[in-house]
């Protein structure tokens, strides 16, 4: 093997790129400090249950080791919102917090959303706010990210897993049959889910078919209303993207909504928003609202936040 | 403009008509020049014929917007940034564990010959059985009969290959059958395009 070789997934940036990098990285971190987000810089490595939180996921992508000092599982970061979590919950306040990172994390595989198994990931929090406003705030702000990064149109696709969520809670589900159901709508396979509910008698069946059909323009979210007008979560999460899409400047932005979008980390609990361009093949940037996700860490309150692979994005 | 990408072989005779159908048509000249990238009746859709377990790699990164391959690839490749939108019905046929004898299935160890790995492992991991996968590219009926292995994991049409092999099929992993799949951001960057097309072969099954 030639020594300089490096491992399958993991890449470096030296030269005109690094130049690069580092410069649109600057101008991010300016934004972010503008816009009154805080700059985080958390370790590389924690104890494991402290960067898993409760997602089988995560936990999938994670290397680890074990530390001989403390005899305990020690992990490299593959996603930095469970560390944002730890240290927005060491403050003793209930005062709304904004964190940014651009930091380099590990992964074991790459996934749908980060090609290489080095990605830098960048990202804005913000902790403490359950209002729509918050939301609204970060998904502006991911557009600003990209705009930074002169990657335009985009297509902005809206979603809301507290109906998933919802559906799934009416129904006495093993974890098993639930992972299931999540796989087969990330996967977006409608032989798949019609076999799903071959096989499983769930009386909701009609709404999980026709939550996966749901999806367009804004004219879905009427069509929503009407389908789920006896679940009591649907109205407000319905609401909330209605809103939303009401608010944002939609100047280069194309809206699209999609109740089938869940995202791969089990943590998300309500609105979800990817970014998409037609010259690239995957989501560009993604966030969500994962509130009660430092509940490990004794304090749970509400929280959404975005990320995107910035050293991805910077070299094209 | 829309590319698709079409498995080669027996799935394609069943797609071609389909597509037809659907009023996508590729021309006899296209079809059996040496061409790569072929033209079709729309100026705005081209087709690639390629190897089915390179479909989902050709619409996961883009180079295709969309695609037709079998379910029995499509869980081999994990369908990691591909929407699995329609069971076209096609190329029905069965992923199977077949022995020649039941008894070979009774093993500490299962030595299994197969091509579709994910999937055996799968399988065997979800009933508790301890096996060794051997890697194999074809001919996998030859495997238990030179003692490589004690059975095999592979797709069952009529059943006749594995009788003249003196094997027969006794698990059930999955049924197979061709499925429409499309690339995640081409769904919501080309969806008017898209959506179209589905309609339409949608009408055609």
């Amino acid at each position: 093997m030639s020594a300089w070789r490096l491992p399958d997934g993991i890449d470096e940036l030296s030269g005109k790129r690094a130049q690069e990098f580092e410069s649109i990285r600057r101008k991010l971190l300016d934004l972010y400090s503008d816009r009154g987000f805080g700059l985080v810089i958390p370790p590389m490595v924690g104890y494991v249950d402290s960067l898993l939180l409760t997602s089988d996921v995560v936990d999938e992508k994670t290397f680890k080791f074990l530390d001989p000092a403390s005899a305990k599982m020690l992990g490299i970061h593959a996603d930095i919102t469970p560390q944002i979590a730890r240290i927005d919950a060491k403050y003793d306040s209930d005062k709304i917090k904004k964190y940014c990172y651009v930091n380099a994390i590990l992964q074991t595989k790459a996934d749908d959303f980060y090609a290489s198994r080095s990605p830098i990931q960048a990202g804005a929090e913000l902790y403490g706010c359950a209002d729509i406003s918050a939301d609204v705030e970060v998904i502006q702000l991911m557009l600003e990210s990209l705009k930074l990064l002169s990657i335009k149109p985009i297509v902005l696709s809206l979603g809301n897993i507290a109906i998933f969520n919802a559906l799934v809670a009416q129904q006495d589900l093993m974890d098993s049959q639930v992972a299931n159901l999540r796989q087969i709508f990330i996967r977006r396979s409608h032989p798949d889910l019609a076999l799903f509910l071959t096989k499983n008698t769930l009386d909701n069946a009609d709404k999980f078919s026709a939550l996966m059909q749901l999806e367009g323009d804004a004219r879905v979210l009427d069509d929503a209303l009407d389908i789920f007008n006896d679940l009591p979560e649907a109205k407000s999460a319905i609401e909330d993207l209605a809103k939303i899409s009401a608010v944002l400047d939609t100047k280069d932005i194309e809206i699209k909504i999609d109740f089938a979008e869940l995202k791969a980390y089990e943590y998300h609990t309500g609105v979800v928003f990817c970014a998409y361009h037609q010259n690239y093949s995957k989501a560009l940037a993604q966030g969500g609202r994962y509130n009660g996700i430092g509940k490990l860490f004794g304090k749970s309150r509400p929280a959404t936040g975005f990320s995107f692979d910035l050293k991805f994005l910077s070299q094209k | 403009m829309l590319t698709i990408a079409l498995s080669k072989g027996r799935i394609l005779k069943q797609t071609l008509p389909l597509l037809k159908k659907a009023g996508l048509e590729i021309s006899d000249t296209e079809l059996n020049s040496r061409k790569l990238i072929l033209n079709t009746n729309f100026d705005t859709v081209k087709v690639i014929i390629i190897r089915a377990s390179d479909v989902p790699i050709f619409v996961q990164h883009g180079a295709a917007d969309m695609g037709i391959a079998g379910k029995d690839v499509l869980l081999e490749h994990g369908g990691s940034g591909l929407f699995e939108l329609l069971d076209l019905g096609i190329a029905k046929c069965r992923l199977m564990v077949a022995a020649s004898d039941k008894a070979k299935l009774k093993q500490n160890t299962l030595k299994i010959a197969t091509k579709y790995i994910h999937s055996t492992q799968c399988y065997f991991a979800a009933k508790g059985t301890q096996i060794e996968v051997i890697k194999l590219y074809g001919a996998m009926e030859l495997a238990p009969k030179v003692g490589l292995a004690h059975c095999i994991v592979d797709l069952v049409d009529t059943g006749n290959t594995l009788k003249a092999n003196g094997l027969i099929a006794f698990e059930k992993i999955e049924d197979i059958s061709s499925r429409l799949v499309v690339n995640s951001s081409a769904f919501k960057t080309k969806d008017t395009q898209i959506k179209a097309w589905i309609e339409n072969i949608k009408k055609s099954l």
